[in-house]
């Protein structure tokens, strides 16, 4: 019924537009919906596509052919760099055709949403743990294990915790791009000119304050009133989990329930109101001001704030955009005598469990090949961390530059001390978004620390019992 | 009433074919399905799951609809006045035949040209921020501004800016409308020697009515459902403080973000009513005011 | 005569000093698009330092192999197209509201009107569904297609009120004469309302060249993307954004619209004799 009353419109548009369109497009007498509105499409298309369109269709061809799309997010830098992974993939499989959706982080998960809905995803696509768990959780998301069994994807020489970062409750549905940690960049050269000692590589919260105090000191006596020591992380709950995770707890339990307790959140703003008040991250407004900041424009680059927390795989982004600081790459701050904060991230590859059985063993293939061959690791590097497959390293070693290698040393020496960490529940972006929510209203001094962590603690509940039901 | 020239009813129907078409393919299906969704659980993967009046019930409860439909309100009351006063005071000054005039309208249409690309919050941060070019203005008469566009109190009203620098829209339209006043009224008007401003409210203004009334109502509905500014501005967040955050915003992120379709939905159909009732009281207060020549 | 002067002056100076203000942002933005990344967030001078032209040769060079020309002539393709759709459908549809004696006129122009009110968010979803059915997902189809069928209700309405205001009288004429209604609209009643259409030919092409939102959702493959969806690709916050590309292509994508805005205008605003519609 719907098919019949959408199809209505397209007959009338192809009937009324077959008089324009004779002229530059071939007679089309076939009165067919679909072969109608392909060609209005083609007349709605640029000539040289549909003529090119043409050209490829009438070369000879294998008969299994498959078409996958491929999307992922970022910058025209990446954009270019993967173009050509995926490129060289067709190289070598020439009966798979690669069509690139990129798309800007924020357009992509939009797009996504949308796209889900129709059960029209990308065949192959990369996924971030922060909504992973609201696709796998509604079925959205292809389980891997099949395609290793049947050999499309070679896991000889990852590692089991690398493997499992992309595992819900035992069963493989992504595969990491890289391997990641938080960490902290740190503006040595800042540091020397006001004079104050920076943090060392293992720094914990105490230091913060003490380190965090002189800066304020020696910042004031500079007359650089409006910088400060670090960025306001209250309200990232990246950073707050591993505060959790020091503390003993995971936000979310290995079976999908809430797993901090209210301590956990009111010890964490109560610290951070104190940082604010003291001068060691910014004010409310400030921080709001820049939340929307590119990386140009941010807090770090206008030497707002002397230290910065990241992922460390960005920390070649960093320095060749910002090539007059001195950069050098210290740990989250740890808490001293309790448990590690540390554990592996970074973004992962996926396959639409809506997809034809032919295009997700297409995408399977271009995933092996992505992760797993010389000559996409060549090209791909260190982008999305460490890469997970460590036989291939020695491929890639003699490639790294100064950054790259720094990069490196940090995700080995962290690889020895994190420990796994549970996967988000579904809802957790509705958690993480009533966190930022809270934590700005407690910034703001709209809401005392007490009152909010309680408001967070019972909501966040609420929406993962909400989810789960 | 001279409509009897058109006697054939049918013949309308013709005219409104296109439109019925598109009504029933394009746009009924469309509304009829989110009105569906309103009643359901929908997380845009899984099947819809009725629960009748749910969605409305928690809307009923939940603050962050009160505070955006709070935010809204003043949105559309603060902005539209300012907005539309603007534009037809622009239009009246860039009426007339003049050296330059072209190129002004052009000028002063420009910012509406610009809609809400990515640039515009750049833009607007680069001016409304602490070291924004207003502050540094306030700082030679030695006043110390604040952060204006991550204030919880002074948020808001850099958007409504954002609406008021954005007036091209209607003030093209009212140029249009400016053009059809007949020269010779205004001529027979000067010569029983009114003034300019007298001239205006008694000739421009009541002739204008129309032009008037559409861009009161175009301009209604679209500030209901303001979505861009903020999503642009804020990041799609609504902050600081859920101080921008728009009806429609709201209703995007539980949408899209946290795949409540369902809730949006029930969002979606509260604000149609609101929309409606204040549109139909305005269509009524319309009849009383606005001048037809039929 | 010189008080005449005196107030031409008067009122140039003051609509250049207001205009500069109002144009402030879009002037920055155009002198960020000769400076270098660092310099734009850096630099605290209104004027380039050392003016580049790098930003421009960047910019065009676009997205994932495609030249920002392609996008450029994909938006000016779909524009057209838009344009043509929306003033053939909307202007049959206003002139039956306006001018013809129906029994469901109001009800219809209150459906109409109704159509306007629901946020686009919720409809996207439904819409998308289908025309993602039609198999028209990543074609420029569903966002072309639906303005042939008048689904733009604000055009319908802007030139329902514009119909209105155009004399009876004027259209008596003609049918008098033995014209039939159909050649009373297309004879009489389009070249009365020009201006109407001009306008919303110009707010279709605005509009289509601004709107990110549907063209994001429905275009996926760079080869049709359009200015809008290409400059959301120069900044991302995950990476590292060209901003000075960014604006380069902004001042360029604006060029059009301008240019279409100077030389319409008089067609716009001035293209009805003073006193042909009412009697």
């Amino acid at each position: 019924m719907k098919r019949m009353l959408s199809s209505i419109p397209a007959l009338i548009i192809c009937l009324s537009l077959a008089v324009g369109c004779a002229g530059n497009s071939p007679a089309q007498t076939n009165s067919s919906q679909s072969a109608a509105a392909q060609s209005e499409s083609a007349a709605l298309q640029p000539a040289e596509q549909s003529a090119s369109a043409v050209a490829e269709s009438e070369s000879a061809q294998p008969v299994e052919n498959v078409e996958i799309r491929a999307a992922w997010w970022g910058d025209t830098g990446r954009n270019d760099l993967y173009q050509q992974i995926t490129g060289r993939f067709e190289a070598d499989n020439p009966d798979v055709k690669v069509i690139c959706e990129p798309v800007s982080w924020t357009d992509y998960w939009d797009k996504l949403a949308v796209q889900t809905s129709s059960n029209n995803a990308p065949d192959f696509m990369g996924m971030h743990p922060q909504y992973a768990a609201d696709y796998i959780g509604r079925g959205k998301i292809e389980p891997l294990q099949q395609y290793i069994d049947s050999g499309a994807l070679n896991m000889e020489g990852w590692p089991e915790g690398v493997i499992n970062t992309g595992s819900v409750n035992g069963t493989l549905y992504m595969l990491a791009m890289g391997v990641t940690f938080s960490s902290v960049f740190v503006n040595d050269g800042l540091f020397e000119q006001l004079g104050v000692t920076k943090p060392g590589f293992d720094w914990n919260w105490d230091d913060m304050k003490t380190i965090g105090t002189d800066t304020r000191a020696k910042l004031d006596a500079a007359g650089m009133d409006s910088s400060w020591f670090m960025a306001d992380l209250s309200n990232n709950l990246n950073s707050w989990r591993y505060f959790v995770r020091q503390n003993g707890h995971e936000i979310y339990t290995a079976d999908g329930e809430i797993g901090f307790t209210l301590e956990d959140v009111t010890d964490w703003w109560t610290m951070y109101t104190e940082f604010r008040q003291l001068g060691i991250v910014p004010d409310a407004a400030t921080t709001t001001e820049y939340s929307t900041a590119t990386l140009e424009d941010s807090l770090f680059s206008r030497d707002k704030v002397l230290a910065i927390l990241v992922p460390v795989n960005q920390f070649k982004l960093y320095s060749t955009t910002f090539p007059d600081k001195k950069l050098s790459i210290i740990r989250n701050p740890s808490a001293a005598g309790k448990a590690v904060g540390e554990f592996p991230e970074g973004a992962h590859f996926a396959i639409s469990s809506a997809s034809a059985p032919e295009k997700k063993a297409a995408a399977a293939r271009l995933m092996n090949f992505w992760i797993n061959s010389a000559a996409s690791l060549e090209l791909f590097g260190l982008d999305q961390g460490v890469p997970g497959n460590t036989s291939l390293s020695d491929s890639y070693m003699p490639n790294l530059d100064e950054y790259q290698l720094q990069i490196y040393d940090f995700v080995e020496k962290l690889s020895e001390i994190g420990t796994p960490s549970t996967f988000p529940a579904a809802g957790a972006t509705e958690v993480d978004a009533l966190f930022k929510s809270i934590a700005e209203s407690i910034s703001f001094e709209q809401t005392t620390v007490e009152d909010g962590a309680q408001q967070f603690f019972e909501q966040a509940k609420t929406i993962v019992a909400d989810n789960k039901s | 009433m001279k409509r009897h020239v058109f006697n054939k009813p049918w013949e309308a129907y013709l005219f409104l074919l296109p439109w019925l078409v598109g009504l029933l393919s394009f746009t009924i299906i469309p509304i009829i399905m989110s009105l569906y969704f309103s009643f359901t659980r929908y997380d845009m993967a899984n099947s819809p799951l009725w629960i009748g009046m749910g969605n409305y019930m928690t809307m009923y409860k939940d603050p962050r609809v009160w505070k955006s439909i709070s935010v809204t309100f003043r949105y559309v009351l603060l902005g539209i006045p300012f907005q539309l006063s603007f534009a037809l005071f622009l239009a009246v000054i860039l009426k007339k035949q003049r050296a330059g005039v072209r190129i002004y309208r052009a000028v002063y249409y420009l910012p509406s040209l610009f809609g809400g690309s990515v640039a515009v919050a750049l833009l607007w941060r680069q001016i409304f921020n602490k070291e924004g070019i207003i502050n540094r203005l306030l700082s030679l008469l030695s006043i110390e501004g604040k952060n204006w566009i991550a204030s919880p109190d002074t948020a808001l009203y850099t958007l409504i800016l954002l609406s008021i620098w954005q007036f091209g829209s209607s003030m093209v339209i009212f140029l249009g409308g400016l053009q059809q006043i007949p020269q010779d009224l205004y001529e027979a008007g000067s010569i029983d020697g009114a003034g300019k401003v007298r001239l205006f409210f008694t000739i421009t203004l009541p002739l204008l009515t129309p032009m008037v009334f559409f861009n009161l109502i175009m301009t209604i509905i679209n500030a209901f459902q303001a979505f861009t500014p903020s999503y642009i501005i804020s990041g799609g967040t609504g902050s600081p403080v859920d101080s921008t955050l728009f009806y429609t915003l709201y209703l995007y992120i539980n949408g899209f973000k946290q795949f409540k379709m369902g809730y949006a939905s029930a969002m979606a159909w509260v604000l149609l009513v609101i929309i409606a009732a204040v549109t139909g009281v305005m269509f009524g207060i319309g009849k009383k005011w606005v001048y037809y020549d039929d | 005569m010189t008080k005449r002067r005196v107030n031409s002056i008067i009122f140039h100076v003051l609509i250049i000093l207001f205009g500069f203000t109002m144009l402030y942002p879009l002037l920055w933005m155009l002198m960020a698009s000769f400076k270098t990344n660092q310099e734009i967030f850096a630099g605290v001078n209104f004027f380039p330092e050392n003016p580049t032209l790098g930003n421009y040769a960047s910019g065009f060079k676009g997205v994932s192999g495609y030249s920002f020309f392609r996008f450029i002539g994909n938006s000016f393709l779909l524009a057209a197209v838009c344009i043509v759709g929306n003033i053939a459908s909307c202007s049959m549809a206003a002139f039956a509201f306006a001018k013809l004696d129906f029994r469901l006129n109001k009800f219809l122009f209150s459906v109409m009107m109704v159509t306007l009110m629901l946020p686009f968010h919720v409809r996207l979803i439904p819409q998308y569904i289908v025309f993602n059915g039609m198999g028209w997902i990543d074609t420029f189809l569903p966002l072309a297609v639906p303005k042939f069928f008048a689904t733009e209700g604000f055009f319908i309405f802007l030139l329902t009120q514009y119909m209105r205001g155009i004399s009876n009288e004027l259209l008596e004429a003609p049918r008098i004469d033995g014209c039939s209604t159909w050649q009373i609209f297309l004879y009489f009643m389009l070249p009365l309302s020009l201006p109407g259409l001009m306008t919303i030919g110009i707010f279709t092409f605005i509009w289509t060249w601004n709107d990110f939102f549907s063209q994001m959702i429905y275009i996926s493959n760079p080869i049709r993307f359009t200015v809008s969806v290409a400059l959301r690709m120069f900044v991302d916050t995950t990476g590292q954004s060209t901003w000075g590309a960014l604006f380069a292509m902004s001042c360029v994508s604006l060029v059009p619209l301008f240019a279409l805005f100077i030389g319409f205008q008089r067609y716009l605003i001035e293209g009805i004799a003073a006193g042909g519609i009412k009697g």
